[in-house]
């Protein structure tokens, strides 16, 4: 993380491969994104979407293919990485307040045993402060909204300085206020040069919201701005059927 | 002074007087203290459970141990058993698709059974089956002390060093991985931990109370607190609390040490699931009821307000009781507590009146309502009908200054969408110019200025005719409590009990009081 580097990271898939036993969950996914670029990964149940993110963040092994961020291995890139989960894998029960799960971005910086500095307390407080959160820093995490919650996320992964934010479903069970507000917010971290990956599912927002889409049903139907990906031939291969028709393929 | 003798005879001359309670009592601080702090980390990663089921594999551990080599083997077989049934419940969990929970039912009572038929077989005499199941803190010798003592602080020790791998482990086990941390180091040493504390805490509580120690300090804590580093405060005084109090009820009582450790940790919890601040049951029943008086009080104040000020009619706690949904005897209750309070007073004919304090209570609610009306009606588009059930709601709840927003937002409206004057902050109510709809003469034309909203039934059946705030009509005509009127180029009837609460000022002229 050298301080010269560009607000945003490269990221590089090619002829990734990923299969769990004997089900493929990929199948030679060849992508690319960079610096500024918002990139909307949409797709049926099942398309392999949360596998996706996973191989990007190094945590399945692939059969094949390879993935690069800015040239680097994962391994070395992770510092880079930003990883924010979907809400519903998150305990809202645990016992901690929203400066501490902000603060855990630090923690991919300074490592499991680095002390956090006064600099990194800082980085926190502004995180906290450009997501407009800093009165509700003592919060329990579980008495935030929705809307909050993933907002707070933001807020780690910008403490982390992260250039490259996987964003796993941040819109599920949102409601559409505050999903435009979301919009806006990955469109201001897109703007300042950084890499967002995000797995979306309302093809209508997708349409808007991004600069690329990635079509994805195991394979990649399509890539590319969203008016071209977005097309009814592309989506029946994809989805069996277009979405709406109320006969989405499992 | 015989106070202080009795609880120098209770407390202090057992330790005094007895090396075994010596022993004892730093037995039992240590374990209550280690199982406390790990309890935890099981609690909030919930898996309360591997702590019993590890508990359950140790008894394999003991027996093995003790047929290899005595005492000491005691200590290293239990530690292996439990590391080892931890192993064994992850590989079968991965490898088949036997799920987690069923995975530590097989695994622990297999151990467990085996321990026991093995016991049965050999006899071991330095076991007593009953010590070790339920424990006997007071039969802990130097040896026994040192190995609990060394366990103990190696596990607070190792808590301590890894916290911050445990913290985000437990919260975001896929962003702890993703950042390349060691997370299955993580899992090893918290299964190892957990081994350890358990075979340290045989002595005390013995093995089917040991999950006891080990979930319900981290549970107590975790109603009392929102943080995890003082909630591993917090529970580590509970459990030395539980096992020193435990300890003392053994000593005294002649009860085994682990149930009697056991006791006390559960009445402990038993006080926070009632009584913690904001999350205790009793504490959530009594503010409940605290609020739903509060909002009954609320709603009399300015039932007695209206009818004095804008009805002119002051009421009596029964035409009160008559005109809000709450019972009769509730209304009369809240009456007497507004009285008591100095709020209301009471007239000739059981008139109720409101004291300066209690008009400017009333007011301020009357706000609260208007303004939530106001808001409802104009940010959010509810519409005219369904706003004041909503503003019923809420006005009790909405703080002053939120109001205040509310107020220089919208431009500090004078009335709410119904006409309905709203007060200013602190001040007086304004008085709504017109006279009702009913009173007009024939032929009469004016504008409606007010729609009262007391009778949802009444409002719809307004609105539904098409009269609302800034609406022009005329009287056309009275047809058996029916009034015609003209709006525009349409005519509308009402009710006559709807055309009462209609307030018009008349076109034509200086304004008559309605």
């Amino acid at each position: 993380m050298s301080p010269a580097a560009a607000p945003g990271a490269r990221l590089e898939v090619r002829d990734v491969t990923v299969s769990y036993g004997d089900t493929v969950a990929l199948r030679r996914v060849s992508f690319a994104c960079g610096p500024g670029e918002l990139l909307g990964v949409v797709g049926p149940n099942g398309a392999g979407k949360s596998t996706l993110i996973k191989a990007v963040l190094g945590l399945v092994t692939l059969d094949h293919g390879t993935v690069r961020i800015d040239g680097r291995d994962v391994d070395t890139a992770r510092r880079d990485v930003a990883y924010l989960p979907q809400r519903s894998e998150i305990d809202w029960d645990y016992p901690a307040v929203v400066r501490e799960v902000v603060a855990m971005g630090r923690y991919v910086q300074r490592g499991m045993w680095g002390r956090l500095r006064a600099d990194d307390h800082r980085r926190v407080d502004a995180a906290l402060a450009r997501m407009g959160m800093t009165e509700l820093a003592g919060r329990q995490v579980g008495e935030l909204s929705g809307g909050q919650q993933q907002r707070m996320f933001v807020a780690r992964a910008l403490a982390q300085d992260a250039r490259l934010l996987l964003l796993d479903e941040p819109f599920a069970a949102i409601d559409a206020v505050t999903e435009q507000l979301l919009h806006r917010e990955f469109r201001a971290l897109a703007d300042e040069g950084r890499t967002l990956v995000v797995i979306a599912h309302d093809l209508v927002d997708a349409e808007r919201a991004f600069d690329r889409v990635l079509l994805l049903d195991r394979r990649v139907v399509a890539h590319g701005p969203p008016a071209t990906v977005l097309r009814g031939e592309h989506l029946r291969r994809a989805y069996g059927a277009l979405p709406g028709g109320g006969m989405e393929r499992r | 002074m015989a106070v202080w003798d009795a609880v120098w005879r209770a407390v202090v001359a057992p330790v005094a007087d007895y090396a075994f309670m010596r022993y004892g009592l730093v037995v039992a601080a240590v374990v209550g203290l280690t199982s406390a702090v790990l309890s935890c980390l099981l609690v909030v990663r919930r898996q309360a459970l591997l702590g019993d089921a590890i508990a359950h594999a140790v008894l394999l551990g003991v027996a093995v141990g003790w047929l290899a080599a005595r005492h000491v083997g005691i200590f290293w077989g239990a530690l292996a058993a439990g590391v080892l049934a931890g192993l064994a419940i992850t590989w079968i969990e991965r490898n088949s698709r036997v799920k987690l929970d069923a995975a530590m039912g097989i695994v622990f009572t297999f151990a467990f059974a085996l321990g026991l038929a093995i016991i049965s077989v050999a006899r071991p005499r330095g076991i007593d089956l009953f010590h070790v199941l339920l424990g006997n803190v007071l039969g802990v010798d130097a040896a026994d002390l040192w190995l609990t003592v060394v366990s103990g602080g190696l596990v607070l020790g190792s808590i301590g060093l890894l916290w911050r791998g445990f913290h985000l482990w437990s919260f975001d086990p896929t962003m702890a991985r993703a950042a390349g941390w060691p997370v299955g180091v993580l899992h090893y040493a918290f299964t190892a931990m957990l081994s350890a504390t358990i075979v340290a805490s045989l002595q005390a509580v013995g093995l089917i109370l040991v999950i006891a120690m080990l979930v319900t300090p981290g549970a107590t804590a975790y109603l009392l607190t929102d943080r995890l580093a003082t909630m591993m405060r917090v529970a580590a005084l509970v459990g030395l609390l539980a096992a020193v109090g435990g300890l003392y009820g053994s000593f005294h009582l002649d009860v085994a040490s682990g149930p009697a450790m056991v006791i006390v940790a559960s009445l402990l919890f038993f006080a926070a699931f009632l009584f913690a601040p904001r999350r205790g049951v009793a504490v959530r029943v009594v503010q409940r009821r605290r609020r739903m008086r509060r909002t009954l009080d609320e709603d009399v104040l300015k039932a007695v307000y209206r009818a004095e000020h804008e009805d002119g009619r002051p009421a009596t706690a029964a035409q009160v009781g008559a005109g809000t949904d709450a019972g009769g005897d509730a209304v009369e209750e809240g009456v007497q507590r507004l009285l008591r309070s100095g709020l209301l007073r009471e007239g000739d004919g059981g008139v109720l009146h409101t004291t300066d304090a209690g008009a400017e209570e009333a007011l301020r609610v009357m706000r609260a309502h208007r303004l939530l009306e106001s808001y409802l009606h104009d940010a959010e588009g509810v519409p005219l009908d369904q706003l004041h059930e909503e503003a019923e709601r809420m006005e009790h709840r909405v703080g002053g200054e939120m109001l205040d927003d509310i107020d220089r937002t919208l431009g500090r409206p004078a009335v709410d969408p119904h006409g309905h004057p709203i007060p200013r902050s602190g001040g007086d109510l304004a008085r709504i110019a017109g006279r009702a709809l009913a009173d007009l003469p024939l032929g009469a034309s004016g504008r409606v200025t007010m729609v009262r909203d007391d009778r949802e039934d009444l409002l719809r059946e307004m609105l539904a005719a098409g009269i609302h705030p800034d609406v022009d009509v005329t009287v056309v005509g009275f047809e058996g409590g029916v009034v015609r009127v003209a709006i525009d180029d349409r005519e509308a009837e009402l009710g006559v009990d709807a055309a009462e609460r209609v307030l018009v000022v008349p076109a034509d002229a200086e304004v008559p009081e309605g």
